[in-house]
């Protein structure tokens, strides 16, 4: 309104209608209040309150204002921000309106609290309005005026870093916490190990050296083992262990040990060592160069093991061995010297048995001559009588030579070489069929026999023993047929036969036919000295073959013999080393 | 030829042996020229002069028939001393014995003999055989009639051997 003055003010104007008793409008009083200052005042708290809004609106937490009723009188921007409530919305809402459910039951007595003069300041989890969790610190702070509690500001600040971080270091610390305790553990654990396996080491001992070879650690295993007491040996050089030869040449060896498991990491050696008390022990040592991580020498380890029950043990088993050799070696030497026996003896039988026959062969043709000189007709039966004589004796020396061409094949070495079958037979045979004295003989020879490995001296004997005695047993028939064939086994090698029309023999008697001076036929039918089979066999048994036969009698025999592709192996030579003279 | 200066040695221990080999080489007309001893040691004392041959006639034996298992030295002993002299290796030797081994053929060939006989046992076949080595060693295998020297004979022996 403008003054007389003409300066303006703040009015205040009021009206009110003024009624007589019936209600009739009579007149409006007005009334005109100069309000400038008050209107002044007003515009300062506005102007207040604006700024305090700008504040809290831009402090980071939320601020809000309680009046005594807990009704919101205040509440700050971040009220929208963090929980979603608008500021315009909430004031003079009671508080409880405002909170998630539940969150009252929990604050509520708080502010009670706060409303009786209390401050308050707790720390909890809310959820924001976008669904994270928060950790806030809440302050509740009495607004005290006059004595009386008139409301309470509200102060609540994220602390959800703080609270994290915190979180995390006390994580931390304890898991820190726990992993010291198991650590401990395990150290007091393995410490304890160590010691009892240490100190319970029965053949082995293990004691720590510096770098320079001074003892560290002299250990009860050491102490039982060796014999002297952790006094006398702590900080002593390790030589001092080393009792045999001189103080000066163990300091020597010992240092060379020590540069040899700097060098290589360790240093084993075997030999024996003595004991305090002056006994002795085979050991087995073991000197190991210890590193720290950056590769520095830090000292040594040295176990030692008793091995004397072993090195007892090999000792043992190489005096059994020695001795077994020994043995062997004597046993040969007993081989060897019978195997000379039978060759001094088979050399008696050579010269000493046949010298006597010679004589009574000789003297009876000389006999024979000097009786014809004398009475010039001869005598019939001094004839004959000296004829049996002559005869025997000469049969007892085919025996003999016989028994000496079987027993030299024992001894002798089989020379393997090529031999042409075609050839042989073919050669045998034609010996044989040269003088035929009448006789027909059908032979059958395969053209395609094979070249073997062998001797070919002693294959000849088998084939002209095999086929003479074909020849010699079918004698009786006007005809006789003498057939030879051969097979290939892959297992076995070659396998020959000779199949005649001959006498045969009885099936029952096959295994005595190889025998020495075994015969089937009385000497009287056929001749012969019951030595070719016997020999035949050994032959083809030098050879790594066998021989075997079958006949039916009277209707004729099939010898079969076999030989490996190879010859024969060194195995069956040695075997067959020691003759035996007179073994069929 | 001076027959009785050049005499055939016999040396053979057992005495039917030797009445055999006496014998054929009777046949063979040779009986009055053997000379027999009986065993190796007798027989170096003959070539050697030695012992109860100190006094002995004639040079060194035109032929040996040699025994080889004899008491104190055997045949191959004897073989071995005369193929070793300078002054008998020349001497012509037949080893004769009843052994057909192998072995003992090796070792008397070995050792130098110039024949080696297993004795047969049939007395015809003997005299065949004492009737061939005598032949041969004694009339055929003979030096140059005009080199009667003891060396040129070495030459020629060793020649033929």
């Amino acid at each position: 309104m403008l003054r007389r003055d003409g300066t303006v003010f703040h009015a205040l104007l009021s009206s009110s209608a003024v009624r007589d008793a019936s209600g009739q409008f009579l007149r409006s009083n007005t009334t005109v209040v100069d309000i400038t200052l008050r209107k002044v005042a007003e515009i300062a708290l506005r102007e207040n309150q604006r700024f305090l809004q700008t504040i809290t609106d831009h402090v980071p937490g939320l601020i809000a204002y309680l009046d005594a009723m807990l009704r919101l009188r205040f509440a700050n921007a971040e009220h929208q921000r963090v929980f979603g409530l608008d500021p315009g919305k909430i004031l003079g809402l009671h508080i409880s309106e405002c909170l998630p459910p539940g969150e009252w039951a929990e604050i509520g007595p708080r502010l009670q609290a706060a409303l009786g003069g209390q401050m308050q300041t707790f720390d909890v989890w809310r959820k924001t309005v976008s669904g994270e969790s928060i950790f806030v610190s809440t302050t509740y702070l009495p607004d005290i005026h006059e004595g009386l509690v008139q409301g309470v500001f509200v102060q609540t600040i994220d602390i959800t870093d703080h609270k994290r971080i915190e979180q995390r270091v006390s994580q931390l610390n304890d898991e820190l916490e726990q992993r010291i305790r198991e650590r401990s553990i395990e150290l007091l654990e393995s410490e304890q190990r160590f010691r009892l396996m240490v100190d319970n080491l029965r053949e082995y001992c293990i004691f720590f050296l510096d770098a320079e070879g001074c003892i560290t650690d002299w250990t009860d295993s050491a102490q039982r083992m060796e014999g002297y007491s952790p006094t006398e040996m702590l900080g002593r050089h390790y030589s001092l262990l080393f009792r045999q030869g001189k103080p000066d040449d163990a300091l020597a060896s010992a240092n060379q040990m020590l540069r040899m498991a700097a060098s290589r990491g360790q240093h084993e050696l075997h030999s024996w060592h003595e004991r305090k008390d002056g006994s002795r022990y085979f050991s087995h040592s073991l000197l190991i160069a210890l590193r720290d991580d950056s590769g520095e020498l830090r000292g040594f380890a040295k176990i030692n093991r008793d091995m004397t029950d072993a090195k007892r043990l090999d000792d043992l088993m190489r005096n059994i061995n020695d001795e077994l050799e020994n043995r062997v070696a004597e046993r040969t030497e007993q081989l060897l010297a019978a195997n000379k026996d039978l060759e001094s003896f088979s050399y008696s039988v050579s010269h000493d048995l046949r010298s006597p026959l010679r004589h009574i062969s000789s003297f009876v043709s000389l006999l024979d001559e000097h009786l014809s000189e004398q009475s010039k007709q001869s005598d019939e039966t001094t004839q004959r009588y000296l004829s049996t004589i002559g005869n025997s004796a000469r049969h007892m020396s085919q025996l003999i030579d016989g028994l000496l061409a079987f027993s030299r094949l024992g001894r002798s070495a089989v020379n393997l070489t090529a031999v042409d079958f075609a050839m042989l037979v073919d050669a045998v045979v034609n010996q044989l069929a040269h003088d035929t004295g009448g006789r027909v003989v059908d032979w059958v020879i395969p053209p395609d026999l094979p070249v073997v490995q062998g001797d070919g001296l002693l294959l000849r004997e088998v084939w002209a023993n095999l086929l003479g005695n074909a020849y010699k047993y079918t004698r009786p028939r006007e005809r006789a047929r003498i057939e030879i064939s051969w097979s290939v086994d892959p297992a076995v090698g070659y396998t020959f036969d000779v199949r005649d029309n001959g006498v045969g023999f009885d099936t029952q008697y096959a295994q005595k036919l190889f025998g020495v001076f075994q015969r089937l036929h009385r000497a009287s039918e056929f001749e012969g000295t019951g030595i070719g089979l016997a020999l035949t066999r050994r032959i083809l048994e030098r050879h790594g073959g066998s021989i075997w036969a079958e006949s039916q009698v009277g209707e004729g025999s099939v010898f079969h013999f076999s030989l490996p592709f190879e010859g024969v192996s060194p195995t069956d030579l040695v075997r067959d080393s020691i003759p035996s003279v007179l073994e069929p | 030829m001076n027959k009785n200066a050049e005499a055939i040695l016999l040396v053979e221990d057992n005495p039917d042996d030797a009445e055999l080999t006496k014998l054929a080489l009777a046949r063979h007309g040779l009986d009055g020229r053997v000379t027999h001893v009986s065993d190796g040691m007798q027989a170096l004392d003959y070539l050697y002069r030695r012992d109860g041959f100190t006094d002995r006639t004639g040079g060194n034996p035109i032929l040996v028939l040699l025994d080889l298992k004899m008491p104190l030295l055997d045949g191959i002993g004897v073989l071995k001393e005369i193929k070793s002299s300078e002054h008998l290796r020349n001497i012509p030797v037949v080893v004769l014995t009843s052994s057909t081994e192998p072995s003992d053929l090796q070792r008397a060939y070995d050792a130098g003999t110039n024949a080696y006989i297993a004795k047969p046992t049939e007395f015809a076949q003997f005299l065949s055989a004492m009737k061939h080595v005598c032949e041969f060693w004694i009339n055929i295998n003979q030096p140059a009639p005009q080199s009667a020297s003891a060396g040129m004979r070495s030459t020629s022996f060793g020649e033929l051997a």
